[in-house]
Order: C-alpha cells, then structure tokens, then sequence
C-alpha cells in the first residue's frame, strides 16, 4: 500500500515536472519541428499511470500485516547509510586523494563493515584488489587516476 | 555484398582467430560465468562493468568479450541454482527446480552436466536461427519506413512491461522514464537544449554506460547490502559431471522444442531469457510422459530451462543484429557497447560492416564451446567461487562501478551519473518498478522519437494524415494492434478469470 502510493507520487510527481520542463520550449505549429512534442506526451502518460496505480491502490484498500515489511527493512539502514556514504566520499575523491590508497581504504572499511573476518584476511584481499584495478585501468588501460 | 550472402559465415573468422579477440573471448565466458554462478551479479551487471574495459580495444575484439559474457553469465546462472538452491541469474529461476532436488540427491555433478550441455547444445541452435534469420530480416527491415520502426519500439516497450513482472503499470512506467532520460540533451531535429538543469555536461545527452552501471551494478549492490543477502552460502561437492550421450539421447524432443521456444521469445523485442525459460518448462510439463516427476530433480526439466535459457541469446541477437531493438536488457546494454565504438546496428550493419557481423556469428559459436569446456572442466572452481565472500565482492564491484563510469571519457560526471541511476535503480526496486524497460526505453527513445516526427514531417505536420499514414501499413498497424493486445491482456485474463469465479459460483 505504501509502496503503491510512494509510486503514486513518484509517477504523477514526475510527469508534472517533465511537462513543466517544457513549458519553455519555443512553439512549433508543426509537430515534426516541436521538441517538447515527445516529452510532452511521456508527461502525460506518466501523469496518467500515476492515477492509474493510485485508483488500484485505493481499490484494493486496507493491507495485511506485514504488507509492506520489504519495503521498509530497518535492520540494514544504518550499514547501507553508512555504506553509501563511503561511496559518495570514495567516488567524489578518487581524483584528488590517491587513487590506489583511496580504494585499498574503500575496499578494506567497505568489506569490514559489511562483517568479513579475520581483519589480516580482509587487508589481503583489499590489497590484492586495489593492485589488480590499479594495474589494469591507471597501467593497462592508461586513465588518468 | 548484401545481406545473407555467403560471406556473412566466412568474412570473421581471420578477425576472430587471432590471440588476443580468442583470449578475450575465453576471459569474457569465465567472467560471465562467475557473475552469473554468484547470486547478486547478474549478466546486466557483468557486461555493463565490463563495457569500460573494451575501450581500448577494437570493435570487433569488444563485442567478442562482451557476446562471451553474455553466454556465459545465462549459463552460469545454473551452478547456483544447482549447488545452493539460488539462481544466479533470474534466467536460471525454472532450472532450480529440478537441478537442486536432484543435487540433494547427492547427483550434483550429474544435474550441473546435464545444465551445462543443455545450454551448450541450446546456445549453439541459437546460433544457428540467428545466422539463418538476422540476414534475412535485415533486408526484410531495410524496406521499413518510419512508421515500421516506430510500431516495432512500441512494441518492445509493450512486451518488456508485460514480461517485467506483475504490475504492468510499473513497467510501462519504466519504460517511460527510460524514453525520458533518452530525450535529455541537444534536440536532434532543432537544435534545441532539452532538460539541461543548468549542467552543460548534459548537452550532447546522457552517457549510456554510466546510467547502465549505475542501474544494474551499483542500485542491485545497495538492494544487496540493505536485504542483508549478502550473507556466505555453503555449497555442494561435485562427482562426475560429463553426462552420457545415452542419457542425453533419450531428451532430444526437449532440447529441440526448447531451443526452438528459446529463439522465438529471444527473438521478441523486450522478452528474455527468464520467458524463454519459464514457457519452455510449462511445455515440458504439458508433453512429459511423466509430469509429476518435475519439480521433484527430473532430468528434463533442467534440460528445458537450460536449453531455452540459452536458446534466447541467439534470438535476441537477431532483433539486435537485424533492426537495432534489443531483444532483451543485456542486448540493450551491447547495443551500448557497439554505439560506443561508433557502430550502430540495424539493418545497414549487414551491408556496411559485413566483417564485424560475421565475427558475432561466429564469436557466439566459439562462446559456446568455450562454455562448454569452461562449464565442464571448471565446474569444481566455479562451485569454489560461488563461496566466495560477498563482504569482499560488493564493495569491489562498486569501484569498478566508480572507475568504470570515470574511464568512459575520464569525466567525473559521469561517476555524478552512475551513483544518480545507482540510486535512482534502488528506488525503483524498492518500489518494484522494473528498471528493464527503463533500459529500453532509453535504448528506444531515440528510435521512436526521430520515427514518429520523420513520419510528421512526411505527411506535412499533419496529425490526421501521420495516423493514416499508420493505418496504411500493414506491418506498422498489425504491430500496434499486436502491442495493444499485450497490454490489454493482464486486464482480460483478469475479467475472464472473474467470469469464470462467477459462473463456477
């Protein structure tokens, strides 16, 4: 049911922000030499899809226990919080901090966190790893990292 | 030279039987291989990952390491279903049935031999149906005009949305965020910026590749890493795995009927392996001389999965090869990997890069063997890998995810890219919205938008005369109609199951 109405919103939310997008476009009598023809009818569709899924939603009513227990799984918030956020800070700083250090880092905090033991084992792997892609993208295939 | 001459089976083999196309070859169906035997890593993810990896290397050598992926990660997805009741890939779902009861009956090594030489004898079929059928339909397509191309998209959108899952409006919706993130840059018509957002980046389009990885590597490691399935699984040991020709013999109605419903639903733009599967063990049930054997570790139900599983990569390849729509969401991302190296395929691929074509037929067949001995000989290390931490792995494949992206054009943006449709991929699993059709759509957009206003400008802007222009042709009206009825039909199974409570009450 939450799910039901989140896809509500997110359909009929998106469809009114690609259609206001185009609000600007220059106006074309011709169709052919229109650019915000396609937008506009994908717009509407979604717009329309967005009804679609809340009338079902509303139909169907009330949902049973548990309905919407995959939907919000607390147990692993806090690791994926906490997992993305290393990868905004890896992505956003593998140009500036050391690519090699910065991944043998990522991989390493990445696999501890997500529970891989013994420690010696990850760092290993971690280091392992970070050489391969190092050699392979910065040696191999010469991007500049 | 046109389309289905001889030259199209002879002009690839000089290109394909050199060292390093062959090594790649062998390392893309072991790549693929292990993505598919590991639960999580899907064929999308391992041939997105691996499509920054071919930037260095030729046309020719790119697609081989990318076809050998693609074979192998369909395959692999058996090993798992085999050994620890998972199937590594949504394609091998049918397969656990019967491979993983008849693995508990301490016949590991005879269900995942059986699996391996059912795909190889249906990638190879596969193989065959697309050299025949992909020239063929290549010069049938080179007479379609705009409304042709355009019904055909429709059309794949409506199957994918069908096939997706159980909500058809999820998928459609899918499919229209995928056609709205095609239209984001320079109108190709007028010149004029579209959906910019102040990012100038965004002027000639979104990079294709970034928004694959982001969608299938990163989204499926985030899904991974907030269910907590990423957990050790433990596995089974394997005795004898080569199975008797005797055994084999006796299922060759199976094998062909499969490889022959694998090729079809393949062959269907937007339909899958996962289809392809599915239907090819409903019709095992239906013509088993013993039906309720299946389920229960019968032989010929892991030879009709595996057999139709396989069977499709050489169908979608026709649709891929022959009009440029993808007949499947790893076609889709090769579709991609040929854009980025300039090539575009459709119908003129046949005429003007005869050489590359001939070496897909012919790097599809090799791919195929080369499973074949992979699957058989290596079986004991892929069972080893399947083992493997996922605690090393998910991070792993999210700096792939983030170098991958950079390597494109060594642009940081694009990495901005991967983690948006990363994110965006598992809002859309948490909503269940299929992220497929959004592949497609994205892969489509184009095609459907440039065909519909070419079919505009042809009949002078006039709405009227463009939706004559439509009913006129036969082919253009019968695939609309055709993609009417497939969306319509989750509605009427639903009212003629209603009639049918009704009248049983």
């Amino acid at each position: 049911m939450v799910k039901d109405w989140m896809a509500t919103a997110v359909m009929s939310l998106a469809g009114i922000a690609i259609y206001l997008g185009t609000s600007t476009y220059p106006r074309v009598a011709n169709p052919a030499n229109n650019p915000a023809l396609f937008p506009r009818a994908i717009a509407l569709l979604l717009i329309l899809l967005g009804i679609v899924t809340g009338i079902d939603a509303r139909t169907r009513g009330e949902p049973k226990r548990g309905d919407d227990a995959s939907l919000w799984q607390l147990a692993h918030v806090k690791t994926t919080l906490i997992f993305l956020i290393m990868i905004l800070v890896y992505s956003s700083s593998i140009l500036r901090g050391g690519f090699f250090f910065l991944t043998f880092a990522f991989l390493t905090g990445g696999a501890l966190l997500l529970g891989e033991r013994p420690p010696t084992r990850v760092l290993a792997f971690s280091l392992g790893l970070s050489l391969g892609i190092y050699g392979i993208f910065v040696v191999l295939l010469r991007v500049p990292l | 030279m046109g389309p289905g001459s001889f030259d199209l089976y002879t002009l690839g083999w000089s290109l394909v039987l050199q060292p390093m196309p062959l090594v790649l070859l062998v390392a893309g169906v072991f790549l693929g291989i292990v993505f598919g035997a590991m639960p999580g890593l899907t064929a999308n993810m391992g041939v997105a990952i691996l499509v920054p990896f071919t930037y260095a290397l030729s046309p020719t050598a790119a697609i081989l390491m990318l076809i050998g992926v693609y074979c192998g990660a369909v395959y692999g997805g058996s090993i798992s279903a085999t050994l620890i009741n998972i199937p590594g890939t949504p394609a091998a779902l049918m397969t656990v049935f019967d491979a993983y009861p008849m693995a508990q009956r301490g016949e590991a090594g005879r269900a995942l031999g059986l699996a391996t030489t059912a795909s190889f004898i249906g990638g190879l079929l596969s193989v065959v149906a697309l050299a025949v059928f992909a020239p063929v339909i290549a010069r049938t397509a080179s007479t379609f005009r705009s409304q042709e191309y355009f019904a055909f998209a429709v059309l794949g959108l409506s199957v994918v949305a069908y096939v997706s899952g159980s909500n058809l409006v999820r998928g459609l919706a899918s499919g229209l965020f995928g056609l709205f993130v095609a239209c984001i840059g320079v109108d190709l018509a007028t010149g004029y910026p579209r959906f910019l957002m102040g990012m100038p980046n965004l002027l000639s389009g979104v990079e294709f590749v970034p928004i694959l990885i982001g969608l299938f590597g990163l989204s499926e490691v985030l899904e991974q890493v907030y269910s907590g399935s990423y957990k050790k699984t433990p596995t089974q040991k394997l005795q004898r795995i080569l199975p008797s020709i005797q055994e084999f013999a006796t299922h060759v109605w199976t094998v062909i009927r499969s490889a022959i419903i694998g090729v079809f639903i393949g062959a269907l733009p937007g339909a899958g392996a996962t289809i392809a599967a599915i239907v090819a063990y409903g019709q095992q049930k239906r013509f088993s001389k013993n039906p309720d054997e299946l389920g229960k570790g019968a032989p010929d139900g892991i030879i009709a999965a595996e057999t139709a599983n396989n069977a499709c990569t050489g169908g979608a390849m026709i649709t891929m090869l022959s009009l440029g729509i993808p007949g499947d969401s790893v076609t889709a991302i090769l579709i991609g990997a040929l854009i980025l190296h300039g090539i575009r395929p459709g119908p003129l691929l046949f005429s003007q890069e005869p050489a590359l074509v001939s070496s897909i037929f012919i790097g599809m067949f090799l791919a195929n063997c080369v499973m074949f001995v992979l699957g058989i000989c290596g079986a004991r290390l892929f069972a080893r890998l399947i083992s493997l931490s996922k605690a090393i792995l998910l991070p792993t494949v999210v700096v792939l995810a983030a170098v991958g992206a950079y390597a494109i054009r060594n642009n940081p943006f694009d990495v901005g890219v991967m983690i948006t449709f990363g994110l965006v991929g598992f809002l859309m699993e948490r909503l269940s919205i299929p992220k497929a059709p959004m592949v497609l759509g994205i892969i489509l957009g184009p095609l459907m938008e440039v065909n519909l206003r070419r079919a505009f400008q042809l009949n002078r802007g006039s709405y009227w005369a463009t939706v004559n222009s439509f009913v006129k042709s036969p082919t253009a009206l019968g695939i609309l109609i055709f993609s009417i009825v497939i969306l319509l039909l989750p509605w009427l199974q639903r009212r003629l199951a209603g009639r049918k409570h009704l009248g049983s009450a």
